[in-house]
């Protein structure tokens, strides 16, 4: 595998045909064009959209509380992919600090395992700020990882509270961890977060309390959905590997239903619409970044000294950008 | 909206990382993007996690007194696969009569213990170009 870093084989077209051959160093450049809304990352992901399959690849959302052991069992559920002798992609997503837009991503620590596999390929992410428990490249990036060969693609979210529901708008089962003593079954049971939970995943089983909080789930799910599916509750112990074999068959179990019922093209739909705003708000963040500083600057200075709304101010800058987008640059 | 993304590792067999935590969330401070990988790491396993995170620099913390050998196998790990472009720098507890065949050997800057975390920062600010 060449690994030349030179200019010519990073064009859009190059990068997306290394993509699809399985070049590990193309889709990790990719990654961070895509991330940095670099120009020719928009063209890489539509190529790879007319190129490769993209319809078979499975998304599986890890979602919950810090802490809670997401990226542990992430870890746990690779390697009984592995042994199934599935390939396995993982973006970890961790919040970037509010104040310096800085992040810390040590979703890592937990998967020291997978070194030498090329089978395994695993991208931290930071959230870059925004809201609901993903960035908004993360559909873009599980794109390009499942256009190089990954059919299964393992998103973990953020440490969520109760609104970072976006994942319920890319994965194809979301996989919801929880653990025994992080607040009351009330609290539990207002967040939305329980909403969007396909399979529940009681976790640290070999903790007090585990098997506990596992039968209060299953009492409470005396309703099923609407599409009769009740999201099974399997108990893990992500540190040891108990009951990891069986949450990835209740994942299974959830995609064969998703099949079965018809659902899988509603999923679809739903991750081509996250997919698209995604690519919209990078678009609106480059056409922000597109704005010459001087004008923004003057702006801004209005603002402070209040000569100008800040309504009235986002009108300005929007005009500013339009008219951008008609000089054509 | 390029970001520097550094990959902090500690390779060897000691156990503190005190260090590279300090250093990670200084990094963090100045607006960067830190990947964390943990202890204990072997030079194979460090190099893949920069490759897969695509980071600009890598950061290398090592107590353990074994810097001479490990240092310079994770620069040629890098060289070997075409990603000598990834900058590499050092910090730990190294002897200053190291320092220069380390840095023969391609870590750009070692920073020894009393380093001030705004020079690191400084550092990187200077050597690595985000486009
Ligand atoms: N006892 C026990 N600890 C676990 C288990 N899974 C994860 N942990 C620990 O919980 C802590 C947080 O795990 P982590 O995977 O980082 O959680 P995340 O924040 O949800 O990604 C770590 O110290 C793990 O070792 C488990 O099944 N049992
Ligand atoms: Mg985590």
């Amino acid at each position: 595998m060449s690994m030349s870093n030179n200019k010519e084989q990073q064009t859009p077209e190059s990068l997306a045909e290394r993509i699809i051959g399985g070049d590990r160093r193309a889709l990790a450049r990719a990654i961070t064009l895509l991330e940095n809304g670099a120009p020719q990352a928009n063209r890489i992901v539509s190529l790879l959209h007319q190129n490769a399959d993209l319809n078979k690849a499975r998304f599986i959302g890890i979602t919950g509380p810090p802490g809670a052991g997401k990226s542990t069992l992430s870890n746990a559920l690779v390697t009984c992919l592995r042994k199934r002798g599935e390939k396995a992609a993982l973006i970890l997503v961790d919040p970037a600090s509010p104040l310096t837009g800085g992040a810390i991503l040590g979703d890592r620590l937990r998967l020291p395992g997978h070194s030498g596999d090329d089978g395994v390929f695993i991208r931290s992410m930071s959230n870059r700020g925004h809201l609901g428990g993903l960035s908004p490249t993360t559909a873009g990036v599980a794109t390009l990882m499942q256009a190089a060969g990954f059919k299964r693609v393992i998103i973990e979210t953020v440490g969520t509270g109760q609104a970072e529901t976006e994942i319920a708008g890319l994965a194809d089962t979301v996989v919801l961890v929880l653990v025994p003593g992080l607040g009351d079954d009330i609290q539990l049971m207002k967040a939305g977060i329980m909403e969007i939970a396909d399979v529940f995943a009681v976790n640290k089983s070999d903790r007090d309390g585990a098997a506990l909080l596992a039968s209060e789930l299953k009492m409470s799910q005396t309703v099923s959905s609407s599409d009769g599916f009740t999201p099974e509750v399997i108990l893990t112990s992500a540190l040891s590997g108990d009951g990891v074999d069986s949450l990835l068959d209740a994942i299974d179990r959830h995609y064969a239903h998703l099949e079965q019922s018809g659902l899988i093209k509603v999923t679809r739909k739903k991750r081509i619409q996250t997919q698209l705003n995604g690519a919209l708000q990078g678009l609106f963040r480059n056409a922000l970044a597109g704005i010459a500083s001087e004008d923004l600057s003057q702006v801004n200075c209005q603002l402070e000294q209040c000569i100008l709304d800040p309504y009235s101010a986002a009108e300005t800058l929007w005009n500013l950008i339009i008219a951008n987008g008609k000089g054509g640059k | 909206m390029a970001t520097i993304r550094v990959l902090i590792a500690k390779p060897g067999l000691d156990g503190h990382d005190r260090g590279a935590k300090v250093i990670a969330r200084a990094l963090r401070d100045a607006g960067m993007e830190v990947i964390y990988t943990g202890l204990r790491q072997t030079p194979e396993q460090i190099v893949e996690a920069a490759l897969q995170e695509d980071v600009n620099a890598l950061g290398l913390s090592c107590l353990s007194g074994a810097h001479n050998h490990l240092f310079p196998r994770v620069v040629e790990l890098l060289r070997e696969q075409g990603a000598a472009d990834i900058l590499v720098f050092g910090g730990g507890v190294i002897p200053q009569e190291d320092i220069p065949d380390l840095k023969a050997a391609g870590v750009v800057e070692i920073f020894t213990p009393g380093t001030s975390t705004v020079d690191v920062v400084e550092f990187l600010n200077k050597h690595v170009n985000v486009k």
